[in-house]
C-alpha cells in the first residue's frame, strides 16, 4: 500500500510530537529506513514541509513568507499582521527580480503575487 | 494396165509374198516395237502432262503465296502505319501530361515559395513584436527600478494588502 505525502507527514509529526531530542533522533532514523523501503525517499522534501505546517498549525503559527523588491516595512509588516490575525513565522527576502511589490506565500498553500514582474507578465504575455 | 505392168516389171506373186512378209513384218513390229514403244511414249506423255500439270500448280501457288505476300506486306504496312500513328497519338498525350505536370510543379514552388514569403513575414513580424515588447519590458523595469522604492511599490503594496484581505475573508 502507498501513502500520501500527508499520511507520511501525519505520521511523522505524531511521531515525534512531545518526544525528547534523543527520541526524535532515533524516530527520524527510523522514518528514513520506512521511506528507503517504500521507496519514498524522492518525496522526503515534500513529507517535511508538510510536517513542518503540521507543526506551526499545532502550535496555532501561520508562516507567512514575504519576498520583496525593496524590503518589506515594518508599517505594511504590521498591516499584513493585523490583517492576518494570530501569531506569525515571518520569512522575509529581497528579490530584486520582482522589480517593485511584493509576494506573499501563506502556510505554503495560498499565493499573493502583488509583484511588478508578474504584472509586466501579464501586460505582455496576454498582449 | 497388163501391158504397163509388164513395162514395169510388176509380178503378182513376189508382190503378194512381198505383202505376206510385210504384212507378218507389221503384226510382229506391232507386237514387239510399236507396241512397246507407243505404251513408253503414252506413259512418257502421262508423265509429261503430270508434270506441266504440277508446273501449272506450282505456278499457281506461286502467285497465290504472291499475292497473300502482297496481302501479308500490304497488312504489315498498314499495322506500322497504325502503330506509327498510335505512338505519335500516345506521346502528343504523354507530351501534354507532361506539361501539365511541369506547370501544375511550377505553380505549386510558385505557391510554396509564397507560402514560406508570408511565413518569414509574420515570424519576423512576431519577432520585431517580441522585441518591442521586451524593450517595452525592460524599458519599464529600468524606469521602475530607477524611482524611489516607496513610490514605486506604494500601489503594489495596496494591491498585496488589499488581496490579502479578500483571501483571509474567504478562509
Amino acid at each position: 500500500m502507498r501513502y500520501t505525502t500527508k499520511q507520511y507527514a501525519l505520521a511523522l509529526f505524531a511521531a515525534l510530537k512531545n518526544k525528547s531530542a534523543a527520541d526524535r533522533k532515533e524516530i527520524i532514523k527510523r522514518f528514513l529506513i520506512i521511506l528507503r523501503k517504500n521507496r519514498d525517499g524522492a518525496r522526503l522534501k515534500l513529507i517535511l514541509q508538510e510536517t513542518e505546517r503540521q507543526h506551526l498549525k499545532d502550535m496555532g503559527l501561520k508562516k507567512v513568507e514575504v519576498v520583496s523588491a525593496g524590503g518589506l516595512s515594518s508599517k505594511v509588516k504590521k498591516e499584513m499582521g493585523e490583517i492576518l490575525g494570530g501569531k506569525i513565522l515571518w520569512q522575509e527576502s529581497v528579490e530584486s527580480k520582482l522589480l517593485a511589490g511584493l509576494r506573499i506565500l501563506i502556510d505554503e498553500e495560498n499565493l499573493i503575487d502583488a509583484s511588478a514582474s508578474r504584472f509586466l507578465n501579464k501586460i505582455f504575455v496576454k498582449s | 494396165m497388163s501391158e504397163l505392168i509388164k513395162h514395169f516389171g510388176i509380178d503378182w506373186k513376189l508382190l503378194l509374198a512381198q505383202a505376206v512378209n510385210f504384212f507378218i513384218l507389221l503384226v510382229i513390229l506391232k507386237k514387239f516395237a510399236y507396241g512397246p514403244v507407243l505404251k513408253m511414249l503414252k506413259k512418257r506423255k502421262g508423265e509429261i502432262e503430270r508434270g506441266l500439270n504440277l508446273t501449272k500448280e506450282a505456278e499457281e501457288r506461286i502467285r497465290q503465296i504472291g499475292e497473300e505476300r502482297e496481302e501479308v506486306l500490304k497488312e504489315a504496312r498498314s499495322g506500322a502505319l497504325s502503330l506509327v500513328s498510335e505512338a505519335e497519338r500516345t506521346a502528343k498525350i504523354r507530351k501534354e501530361e507532361i506539361a501539365q505536370e511541369a506547370v501544375k510543379k511550377a505553380e505549386n514552388i510558385i505557391f510554396e515559395a509564397k507560402r514560406m514569403i508570408e511565413e518569414e513575414k509574420s515570424k519576423m513580424g512576431e519577432e520585431v513584436y517580441k522585441d518591442a515588447k521586451e524593450l517595452m519590458r525592460l524599458g519599464i523595469a529600468k524606469v521602475l527600478g530607477k524611482m524611489p522604492s516607496e513610490e514605486r511599490d506604494e500601489e503594489f503594496i495596496k494591491e498585496a494588502l488589499r488581496e490579502l484581505k479578500t483571501l483571509h475573508k474567504s478562509v
